[in-house]
């Protein structure tokens, strides 16, 4: 990551404080609201997806975490562009989602690496070892952090299993209509 | 008729005798025979109509268009996935298509503890069979019950157990096994192909892509129903619509029946309203087998068979126990709480071709309410309040050993649920485990399919909020016809007891407008 992320901590609270009740949603979200072509064709024009640059890198660090390259088979998130997909989707999303998810990936940044004695650091900073630490640490907590986790992890696989790359590691079958 | 939102380029204003408000199992079976009998009928459907031709099999484009919320449906501590559908048939368009009748323990349980003395195995027996024949239900084929499936059937039986295979409403099934995604085939015999177009050749008017924001009364007993034309996906206003009708019956399910009620002020002398809520909470589990066992789950029947050894359906409680049920075709939705990250994680789906997968089914009492939230436009929406209890959650615990159990017993090398702390278990040794099963937001989700019980039936406006002829207690000319008005989870599916009340109280209904 080229630039640290500039979110004041009023901002970061802000965000936290709205993130509550869309990371409880978020927290076991199989599928993020979607328009269908109809909708999406009038869209298009001033849609824009969600997350800029800084926050992509950071989801970028945690879907790559959640499926690593290589391993029991060798597709991992970053070989799917999964952080890039899943905010395409989230152009579309209720925006109250969108702040769960921003407010999110600020906690996972900013306060999770204190989860690993690493609070000088960023997550998106740490090797992957260690970003794998704290997400599992996080998973045996409750509150924000497990739930956190959760959202992640849910929306990642999601999306992760739902790319044609994924299917062909694991012996799921395609469709059998081609539309 | 049938009028899609697109095809609709103003305003309306309709006049009509019965409005029936959604278009799934209830809202189906209702609206086909008030226009059989010659009822003048209208029945709105907020979803959009979708044909097997829309059907693309791939789960990430086909749940945020037929399901409530875009299958984003939750508890308020998000620990329950809520799924309803939300399309022309309801949740007739994306269920399983598992035909159960309600429990002949539960209708005992419903005699003597809520004293519903006219719905009994008898007086619904009609039902049934009107039912049964449209829907076209009947036992599934042996030759679409994949291995999947049969591992349950086979398993039982070596172990002595009780199992069984569902009956469905399919017709020329290929088991594609995207029942889930809606039914590419038109196979899979919904109100959308088995109910509604038949009441629309009879002479119902059937608008989809119209959401009914409340119920006006007026001064001459008639009511007025306000309702939005909205765009499809987003769901944003287009055109009003007012309806005048004598008779409204709501079919919303029971969330938004409801809290259409609430919406339109309907809820005075309802103090049951929205409580006594069921969801029958499930989890996913997954029985590793060796590489040579393949399950073939994606393909054929995803739901086809059920062990029933711990079921527990008495009087007393009504529904009650556990089982199991297979399942397959959603891939993407049943992985987000499966064991671990990273390699763990990866090993677990490596092994995606020889793994059996279930859905743990565990009914509840009514424990939850929908409760009511102003967002800021001033529009009320509702709110799924509902908190687990540790009688719940010890039958979960029992549940996760026995279940273990017995896929350890039919040969299984490992064992795992759908819980991001819970390990995954590597021998009948790990069993002991379960009595630590964690449950609380954020380490696992539930999925509730069938939800039940907001608008309960009963005897008086005190302990419910419908007669036994479905109608509210405290209007002549409303009546809720869904799974709201169970007064305890029906069965462990709930197409055909929704269905079957639903006809049992048109039927009454119609007999009572000819007297």
């Amino acid at each position: 990551m080229n630039k640290p992320i500039k979110i004041p901590e009023t901002t970061r609270r802000i965000f936290l404080k709205r993130s509550i009740q869309a990371l409880g949603a978020l927290a076991a979200t199989p599928v993020l609201i979607s328009v269908d072509a109809f909708a999406k064709e009038k869209l298009t024009a001033d849609a824009q997806a969600p997350f800029n640059e800084d926050q992509l890198a950071v989801f970028r660090a945690i879907t790559d975490a959640i499926i690593p390259q290589n391993g029991a088979f060798s597709t991992g998130a970053l070989d799917v562009n999964l952080a890039e997909l899943i905010n395409t989707h989230l152009t579309y999303a209720d925006q109250e989602l969108v702040q769960g998810l921003q407010g999110a990936l600020a906690f996972v940044e900013h306060e999770s690496p204190k989860m690993i004695g690493k609070q000088s650091l960023r997550f998106s900073q740490l090797t992957l070892s260690e970003r794998s630490n704290i997400l599992e640490v996080m998973a045996t907590l409750e509150g924000v952090a497990v739930q956190v986790f959760a959202g992640f992890k849910t929306l990642s696989l999601f999306f992760f299993y739902s790319t044609e790359q994924s299917w062909s590691e694991i012996g799921h079958l395609p469709p059998l209509v081609n539309r | 008729m049938i009028y899609e939102g697109h095809q609709i380029t103003k305003a309306l204003n309709l006049t009509t005798h019965t409005l029936v408000i959604g278009s799934g199992a209830g809202g189906g079976v209702v609206s086909y025979n008030l226009a059989k009998a010659g009822v003048k009928t209208i029945v709105l459907e907020e979803g959009g109509r979708f044909q097997a031709k829309d059907m693309t099999q791939r789960e990430e484009q086909m749940y945020p268009q037929l399901y409530r919320a875009g299958a984003q449906q939750f508890t308020s501590d998000g620990q329950i996935n809520v799924a309803q559908g939300s399309a022309f048939g309801g949740s007739t368009l994306i269920n399983a298509a598992d035909v159960t009748p309600i429990e002949p323990e539960v209708l005992k349980h419903w005699q003597k503890h809520h004293s519903i003395s006219e719905i009994t195995e008898a007086t619904l027996a009609p039902s049934y069979k009107r039912v049964r024949q449209q829907i076209g239900a009947a036992k599934i084929q042996p030759n679409l019950i994949n291995n999947n499936n049969d591992l349950i059937i086979d398993a039982a039986k070596k172990q002595g157990l009780k199992a069984d295979t569902f009956d469905s409403n399919r017709k020329n099934c290929i088991g594609s096994g995207y029942c889930m995604q809606g039914c590419a085939y038109d196979a899979k015999r919904g109100t959308n192909l088995s109910y509604l177009p038949q009441a629309s050749e009879l002479g119902a008017d059937i608008y989809t892509d119209v959401r009914v924001d409340r119920i006006e009364k007026l001064k001459n007993g008639q009511y007025k129903i306000h309702a939005t034309v909205i765009e499809r996906g987003l769901r944003t206003a287009i055109y009003p619509v007012e309806v005048i009708a004598k008779r409204v019956i709501l079919s919303a399910g029971a969330v938004h029946s409801p809290a259409i009620l609430k919406r339109s002020g309907l809820d005075k002398g309802l103090p049951q309203l929205g409580k006594n809520l069921s969801l029958q909470p499930q989890m996913v589990v997954g029985a590793q087998f060796d590489e040579s066992r393949k399950m073939n789950s994606q393909r054929g029947i995803p739901q086809a068979t059920y062990l029933s050894e711990y079921d527990d359906h008495n009087a007393e409680h009504g529904l009650g126990g556990y089982r199991i049920e297979g399942v397959g075709g959603v891939l993407s939705n049943m992985v987000g709480n499966f064991p671990g990250i990273g390699d763990q994680h990866k090993q677990l789906l490596k092994a995606y071709t020889h793994t059996h997968y279930s859905l743990l089914l565990i009914p509840d009492q009514p424990s939850g309410e929908i409760n009511w939230q102003w967002k800021d436009d001033g529009t009320v929406v509702p709110k799924i309040d509902y908190v687990l209890t540790e009688e719940w959650k010890a039958r979960a615990r029992d549940a996760v050993k026995n279940i273990g159990q017995f896929f350890f017993n039919a040969g299984a090398k490992r064992v795992y649920f759908s819980n991001n702390n819970f390990p995954v278990l590597e021998s009948a040794a790990d069993l002991d485990k379960a009595q630590s099963f964690p449950i609380y937001p954020g380490v696992t989700t539930f999925i509730s399919a069938h939800v039940q019980g907001t608008c309960r039936m009963g005897t008086n406006a005190q302990n419910s909020v419908v007669d036994q002829n479905l109608k509210l207690h405290t209007e002549d000319n409303i009546y809720v016809i869904d799974a709201s008005i169970m007064p305890t989870s029906a069965s462990t599916h709930t197409m055909l007891p929704i269905m079957a009340m639903a006809d049992y109280a048109v039927h009454k209904m119609l007999a009572s407008d000819e007297s």
